[in-house]
């Protein structure tokens, strides 16, 4: 119990892997603003182009899905966005504040554009709200309390993701066939012109071997972070499976934000340089 | 004072196991409701109740299956006495495939297609869409093609329009990559 105790209130832990994550997460939503910009009026704009359909009543309802109802208020809910997530990179003593606005209106947008989006925002929505809390300076036992507790809810969340979808796939055909590669390239948002080429949908084992890697990643990630031999080979692969989503799928959003989150997992030597580098450092 | 008992071991304690349990419910209700499928209803009913809107979240991307087939939204429109060619209207005002307002149209797509594989049906053998026509699918296909229309196409509302899913199906694999391509038009609709 004594050792548990320590372990959360005593320092906060991994604190510049931590930092690193946390100054990534909140860069995240400031640059899919950036990757949203030339659209921002077709997707919140008094002109949109949304069927509204109406939406469930109550106060939190009424609260969350507001640009829903009215798009007279996207301009102010769109950049007071963008400024909550550029102050929230920061960490000072009233970080919460302008992270939990980030993460009020990153919802506010989500639920008014929700076919615009794909697991990549809901994922750092969901990362925000426990990274509200972090204070990697924290000398007060009670915040680094909160500070750790909200590193492990971060991971937990995180597992969760690759767990649930892994169980998804899992249930379906293809994925354990060995073909779902192959048709997600015939889709073609998502297929580039390198794998429908015959050469490449004839190679089989290639599509097949893709397909079971990525299956494999998803299955074993819950259990692989939490030991520590073979685990900074494994999120280096993560990466690169992460960078093939990115580049081949053109799920651009949806890899950097994966690829910020392994941020959490970086050895705190790593990370320290980095902020050096960035000139971050506390 | 305050600041003496938030540093007492014996509050530390209590929001240590206060937080933790906070977590291990918020985890476990957020699994349910991730696989709120599988779930009775009494169950999913308290499931949503939290997740919905704050903790919000779906993780199927790609999964289960894909579709064996991609699909496309067209359309055409009546005006001047004359009716349009058939076009993809995200690409026709100027969005590549891999842009945002395709991925809005793929979702617009999907749930459509859903429409077709569920409520396209046939009595007398003739095709009915009356299922489909009435479908919140539909209204958003028709809403998002009449709005890019008036913003990129022509100010003036068409006098009707009409839009078709084109299906063009993936063979199975490891065998020849021929096509199979296939078009269903919906029923004109006249705007007001």
């Amino acid at each position: 119990m004594d050792k548990i105790y320590d372990h959360f209130t005593l320092d906060v832990q991994h604190a510049d892997s931590l930092r690193l994550f946390t100054i990534l997460l909140y860069l995240w939503f400031p640059l899919n603003v950036i990757m949203l910009y030339d659209v921002k009026d077709l997707l919140w704009g008094v002109d949109n182009v949304f069927y509204r359909h109406g939406h469930a009543d109550g106060f939190i309802e009424n609260f969350f899905y507001q640009l829903v109802y009215d798009a007279t208020r996207f301009k102010m809910i769109f950049y007071t966005h963008l400024v909550a997530s550029l102050l929230s990179i920061f960490q000072t003593r009233w970080s919460l504040i302008p992270r939990l606005i980030t993460w009020c209106t990153a919802w506010l947008l989500f639920y008014a554009a929700i076919e615009a989006f794909n697991s990549g925002m809901m994922i750092m929505i969901s990362l925000a709200f426990f990274a509200s809390v972090i204070d990697t300076r924290a000398q007060h036992p009670f915040r680094i309390l909160l500070t750790n507790l909200a590193r492990y809810a971060c991971i937990i969340q995180l597992s969760l993701v690759y767990f649930v979808a892994a169980i998804y796939k899992l249930s379906g055909d293809q994925w354990l066939a060995g073909d779902a590669f192959y048709y997600t390239v015939h889709i073609t948002h998502f297929a580039s012109d390198f794998w429908t080429s015959e050469t490449m949908l004839n190679n089989h084992w290639l599509l097949t071997g893709l397909t079971w890697a990525g299956l494999l990643y998803q299955l074993i990630f819950p259990v692989m972070i939490w030991i520590k031999r073979g685990r900074t080979a494994f999120l280096i692969a993560g990466i690169f499976f992460h960078l093939f989503i990115g580049t081949f799928l053109h799920l651009w959003d949806f890899a950097l934000a994966m690829i910020f989150c392994y941020a959490l997992f970086m050895h705190d030597k790593t990370a320290a340089r980095i902020l050096r580098l960035l000139r971050l450092q506390p | 004072m305050l600041m003496s008992i938030f540093r007492s071991r014996s509050f530390l304690i209590g929001a240590l196991a206060t937080g933790m349990a906070a977590l291990i419910v918020h985890f476990v209700i957020i699994l349910g409701y991730s696989f709120r499928d599988q779930l009775p209803a009494s169950a999913t009913k308290l499931t949503d109740r939290y997740a919905v809107p704050m903790f919000h979240q779906n993780w199927k991307l790609f999964a289960p299956d894909l579709p064996r087939y991609n699909a496309e939204l067209e359309y055409r429109y009546f005006g001047n006495q004359t009716w349009s060619d058939w076009s993809d209207i995200t690409k026709q005002c100027g969005f590549g495939p891999y842009t945002r307002m395709e991925t809005i149209e793929q979702g617009f797509n999907t749930q459509l297609s859903w429409q077709v594989v569920n409520n396209y049906y046939a009595l007398n053998g003739r095709a009915q869409f009356d299922r489909m026509v009435q479908s919140p699918a539909y209204a958003n296909c028709l809403f998002y093609v009449l709005k890019m229309h008036e913003l990129y196409v022509s100010k003036t509302k068409p006098d009707s329009v009409q839009i078709r899913l084109n299906f063009r199906f993936t063979p199975p694999p490891q065998q020849a990559h021929t096509y199979q391509i296939s078009n269903l038009e919906f029923p004109v609709y006249v705007p007001i």
